[in-house]
């Protein structure tokens, strides 16, 4: 069932440039929907809009299967976390919590029992009484989480709630927020720049470029199958490793700048368009040593060794790009040495040079990987 | 174990680290072996700073203020100097004049009258002036303007506007059929007048503070609130005013205090009169001192105006501060 649903909604400050241009999506009840993208891309304003704080200029917003582009945001029935948390700082958390609730004029005992509850929830039983201005980053982002969850709506938008909160509390966070959310059974749209929040938490991502939607997927789709250069290099952390290369049909390779040949099969070949093409590598595909006839092998030095005791990254020039390696372990390396690093050339994946559409990416088999799993656990 | 053995127990336990703490600090301090000299920068540095200030204040702070209170307790010649010594007659003769009496119950009022009306006025022009429209900055420096204005040319402003016969209220007012009033020629009236004259010229800069605090509240808490449902004069009771309150409290203190200390338009309007009905304390003062020469009983009035500004605002502090929510 769709629960909330844009129809080409764009918006415009100055009636020149589109802020937002043209989002058609549908969110299913009880999804978990993330927006993500590079900071200025009209996330947080198609999330405004949403919550109808922004006007919508243009296109269609349902909620429920009824057109709510000129509801009151009241009247939307949803809740909203903002990333500076909003909290009253005059009132302490009890007050802060219930402020929702005494607007709507909710009976004082019902009040009281669904404070202690997502008090009891979300661990904040001990501090009722205190002012947010005592309470640390993370219990403030409690708060906040509490004053949606007393709210019962079946909505929930948040806006960049982590980015205030240290590395370690972030993880945390990211954790017990999918976990209410799931709890809860609330449909969620969730707007982030953090990659690795979209990924770890979203049923489904949006990634968003300049007001415009690059791709809706699954996050394995989104990782597996960027749909352009863009999500390729923006999903992934490291990023993608990326570089200009010429295509040579007459001996089926490609060159790169530094006269790096990779020999391509019939299949790539054929998918590429254009004379000139982007190649893309995930870092993790790297591997140590010249590898088989079927690796396309190159000669680096390297520029940078990050020994991280589970993982070493490795930089290292492309032509004028930085590639980087991610491999397994710890790798004692001597800077100052060439080095030889090798990939499968399978996993290659191909941009058009112009356009910066994907024009190829390696086979992702996830159904064969599920049905290994399921018949090991019959 | 109990409570009270626990406590004890936690009391050993901070005495035994502070032990410690000062045994290591005993051990391992490194003392400076500066002269007295160069261990004494800091100090002649800051009073090198101060003395400009201390200077000043000393000259024209201090000493008058030490004059005042010395002066209250004479007779004085007509030069002002000090010739006999009565104690505290004068406060004793001031506190059973009609006149200082009548005094006193006008500046009460006078302030009763300015000091909320001010910052209402003030808070409202402030909110409106907050909202995001086109052409608000014209708005915004109209109700600013009286900030950049003299004492002396409002007062004249007003001077015209409340004419009997020619100023343009009472024009008005005959517009509609009512009878002219004598604005400041009226003891009933003379107070009111000067009382709308000091409120017009307090606004410009009340509304720009609060304005002022105003843009310092942080958005979100709105939208946040609309998310929620809470309509305007909600938002304005539970957000605005508690978020406002420090400013509002600034405001209030200092107008009260300018409020006491009004002059300039007293002297120009109505010099006190009529009948004395706007015979304000500083104006009482300013009579007293250099028209009949009466240091002694001046000085004892400036000397009571200072104490009753310092108890009320000393009062304000105490019982006002703890409804302020500062951040």
């Amino acid at each position: 069932m769709n629960h909330i649903e844009l129809q080409h909604l764009s918006k415009s400050y100055d009636q020149s440039s589109f802020a937002v241009e043209d989002v058609t999506v549908s969110i299913e009840q009880g999804e978990f929907f993330i927006l993500v993208g590079p900071s200025g891309c009209g996330k947080s304003t198609m999330l405004r809009m949403i919550a109808g704080l922004e006007k919508i200029s243009a296109g269609k917003l349902y909620i429920d299967h009824q057109l709510a582009n000129h509801l009151l945001p009241s009247q939307r029935n949803l809740s909203m976390v903002f990333q500076n948390y909003a909290l009253y700082p005059h009132l302490n958390v009890e007050e802060n919590i219930l402020f929702g609730l005494k607007v709507r004029k909710i009976k004082k005992t019902v009040q009281r029992q669904r404070c202690e509850e997502a008090a009891a929830l979300l661990g904040l039983t001990d501090y009722l009484k205190r002012k947010p201005r005592e309470l640390s980053g993370g219990q403030r982002q409690r708060v906040a989480l509490a004053r949606a969850v007393v709210s019962e709506a079946p909505i929930c938008l948040m806006d960049e709630p982590l980015s205030n909160l240290d590395a370690k509390l972030r993880g945390q966070m990211r954790t017990e927020i999918r976990q209410l959310q799931r709890k809860l059974g609330i449909t969620m749209i969730y707007v982030t720049h953090d990659q690795v929040e979209a990924m770890t938490m979203g049923d489904r991502i949006m990634v968003m470029k300049d007001g415009k939607v690059q791709q809706v997927g699954t996050p394995l789709e989104i990782y597996n199958k960027p749909k352009n250069l863009f999500v390729a290099t923006f999903i992934g952390a490291p990023p993608m490793n990326i570089a200009k290369a010429e295509v040579d049909r007459l001996n089926k390779q490609l060159i790169l700048k530094n006269e790096i040949v990779i020999t391509l099969t019939e299949e790539q070949l054929f998918s590429l368009k254009s004379d000139i093409v982007y190649i893309g590598v995930r870092p993790e595909q790297m591997a140590y040593g010249k590898g088989s006839n079927r690796d396309a092998h190159l000669n680096v030095s390297l520029s940078n060794i990050e020994v991280l005791g589970n993982e070493t990254l490795l930089a290292f020039n492309v032509g004028d790009d930085i590639w980087k390696a991610k491999w397994l372990g710890q790798w004692p390396l001597d800077i100052n040495k060439r080095t030889e690093i090798s990939f499968p050339k399978e996993q290659l994946y191909l941009f058009d040079g112009k356009t910066e559409e994907t024009l190829f990416s390696p086979v992702w088999n996830e159904n064969v990987l599920k049905e290994v799993l399921a018949g090991e656990s019959r | 174990m109990n409570l009270v053995e626990v406590k004890a127990q936690g009391q050993q336990e901070a005495t035994l680290e502070a032990e410690r703490v000062r045994e290591i600090i005993a051990e391992k301090q490194v003392i400076s072996h500066q002269n007295v000299w160069r261990k004494t920068t800091n100090i002649r540095l800051a009073i090198l700073y101060l003395l400009p200030s201390i200077i000043l204040f000393s000259v024209f702070l201090f000493y008058p203020m030490f004059k005042t209170v010395y002066l209250s307790f004479f007779l004085t010649d007509a030069r002002g100097a000090a010739a006999v010594f009565v104690g505290l007659e004068n406060y004793l003769y001031l506190l059973q004049s009609a006149r200082f009496q009548k005094s006193m119950v006008s500046t009460s009022l006078f302030v009763l009258y300015t000091v909320p009306t001010s910052v209402i006025i003030g808070l409202f022009l402030a909110l409106i002036a907050n909202e995001k429209l086109r052409g608000i900055g014209f708005f915004r420096t109209i109700f600013s303007s009286t900030m950049g204005m003299s004492v002396a040319a409002s007062a004249v402003i007003w001077l015209f506007l409340f004419h009997p016969t020619v100023g343009i209220i009472n024009n008005f007012l005959g517009l509609f059929g009512i009878p002219a009033v004598g604005w400041l020629l009226d003891p009933t009236w003379a107070l009111i007048s000067i009382a709308i004259t000091t409120i017009w010229m307090n606004l410009g800069f009340s509304f720009l503070i609060i304005l002022g605090g105003l843009q310092n509240i942080d958005t979100h808490l709105y939208e946040s609130a609309n998310i929620d449902g809470a309509g305007y004069f909600y938002q304005l009771r539970r957000i605005t005013v508690p978020m406002l309150s420090p400013t509002l409290f600034f405001i209030i203190t200092i107008t009260f205090i300018n409020s006491f200390q009004s002059f300039g338009q007293v002297d120009i309007l109505t010099r006190g009169g009529p009948a004395e009905s706007t015979n304000l304390i500083v104006y009482s003062i300013y009579q007293d001192a250099f028209i009949n020469y009466q240091f002694g009983t001046a000085s004892a009035q400036a000397v009571i105006l200072f104490l009753i500004v310092f108890v009320l605002t000393f009062l304000q502090f105490k019982f006002g501060e703890r409804k302020v929510h500062y951040q």
